[in-house]
């Protein structure tokens, strides 16, 4: 092939090169402007807020509670590492505490997130051999037909909050 | 004479006695005392009065809004323990179980901002939606369904709760459990819209 004819060529690939290269910085920053907004986004803000980072969490009794269970149950979660305050229902059977996620020492060996922690606490109550076997206690969730339509509240597994919890997990 | 001249000066003396006494007392009855103020409710509890803020080390917050504040998040805690109330309150729950507590920080918030508003304070205004707008799920994406009579009763008796987890009950301050209930209940009309 003569000189002439190869640099047409030449030149078509240098600038499909350059378009591919111009292409893919582009889609990189969006992608970056997009993770960055997804991480302030579920970041719990202070803005002068008090006890900004407070976890809140439920837990409901399958059966009827003595007055003396209740109790241990309260005192017993109160003692684990990282619970701020208890409060219990008596009359409903419903245990409700806070935590600060970064305090909880619930998990070894374990990034803690709040799901994570429920589920420990909920596990460790059910274990500890407070009340009898017919009586479970469940970590009260919400059904995500009527938890509203945005993205970070609703569905726990939606990619919204896969790639929230993946920049959290890298950046924190 | 000089008996004379002493008893003029007496009777002067007497007179401008007199006059003075009179003068004295006639100004009393005309004044208008100042009538002392009624204290707000946000003053009978606490008012403007500076303390530490425990919830923020080293910084100062008026004590009517920290107690205020104290009921709140103890109300709070208390109406999410009760079934009632669960069902007004799903986006919030989601928040929490997905890990954000924005929402919860922004309810406290709210809240706090709105009783101190209502009972009287002048340091601190609500900026939030009317109590109308708040509770009407045309207007409020985070309220699914509208309030009933019983279960905004029921509401009532949670923040009497919280009321009494704060060290104040209807058997050591009636008339301030009284006051506050009056409060709340000026806002039924606004909130039950069912």
């Amino acid at each position: 092939m003569s000189k002439v004819q190869q640099e047409p060529i030449k030149r078509k690939y240098l600038t499909v090169k350059r378009l591919l290269f111009i292409g893919s910085s582009f889609f990189l920053i969006l992608i970056t402007i997009m993770a960055v907004h997804i991480y302030q986004v579920t970041t719990p803000k202070s803005d002068g807020f008090v006890n900004s980072n407070l976890q809140l969490a439920r837990i409901d009794f399958s059966g009827e509670l003595s007055v003396k269970e209740q109790q241990s149950i309260e005192s017993y979660v109160k003692s684990l590492p990282g619970i701020k305050s208890t409060f219990m229902n008596t009359s409903a059977n419903v245990l409700v505490y806070t935590y600060i996620l970064e305090s909880v020492q619930i998990l070894k060996n374990k990034k803690s997130n709040n799901e994570s922690v429920s589920e420990a606490i909920v596990r460790k109550i059910n274990e500890s051999g407070i009340y009898n076997n017919t009586i479970r206690a469940e970590r009260y969730m919400v059904n995500n037909t009527t938890a509203g339509s945005c993205p970070i509240n609703g569905k726990q597994l939606s990619l919204y909050r896969k790639i929230g919890a993946m920049m959290h997990n890298i950046l924190d | 004479m000089k008996t004379f001249l002493s008893m003029k000066s007496v009777l002067i003396i007497m007179s401008l006695s007199a006059v003075i006494l009179v003068t004295s007392c006639s100004e009393e009855k005309t004044t208008n005392p100042t009538p002392t103020p009624t204290p707000s409710l946000y003053d009978r509890v606490g008012g403007t009065t500076m303390v530490q803020d425990p919830s923020n080390p080293g910084m100062m917050i008026e004590k009517g809004r920290l107690t205020l504040r104290s009921v709140v998040d103890s109300s709070i805690f208390v109406i999410a323990a009760d079934s009632r109330m669960a069902k007004y309150f799903p986006v919030l729950f989601a928040e929490l179980g997905a890990g954000s507590t924005t929402g919860l920080s922004r309810l406290s918030k709210n809240f706090t901002d709105f009783m101190c508003f209502a009972t009287g304070s002048k340091t601190y205004s609500y900026s939030g939606l009317n109590m109308k707008a708040a509770h009407d799920p045309a207007q409020n994406s985070r309220i699914p369904m509208k309030i009933n009579a019983s279960d905004f009763d029921a509401f009532v008796g949670d923040i009497g709760i919280g009321l009494a987890k704060n060290g104040v009950n209807s058997e050591n301050n009636a008339a301030l459990v009284n006051d506050l209930v009056a409060l709340l209940n000026t806002t039924k009309a606004d909130i039950v819209q069912q």
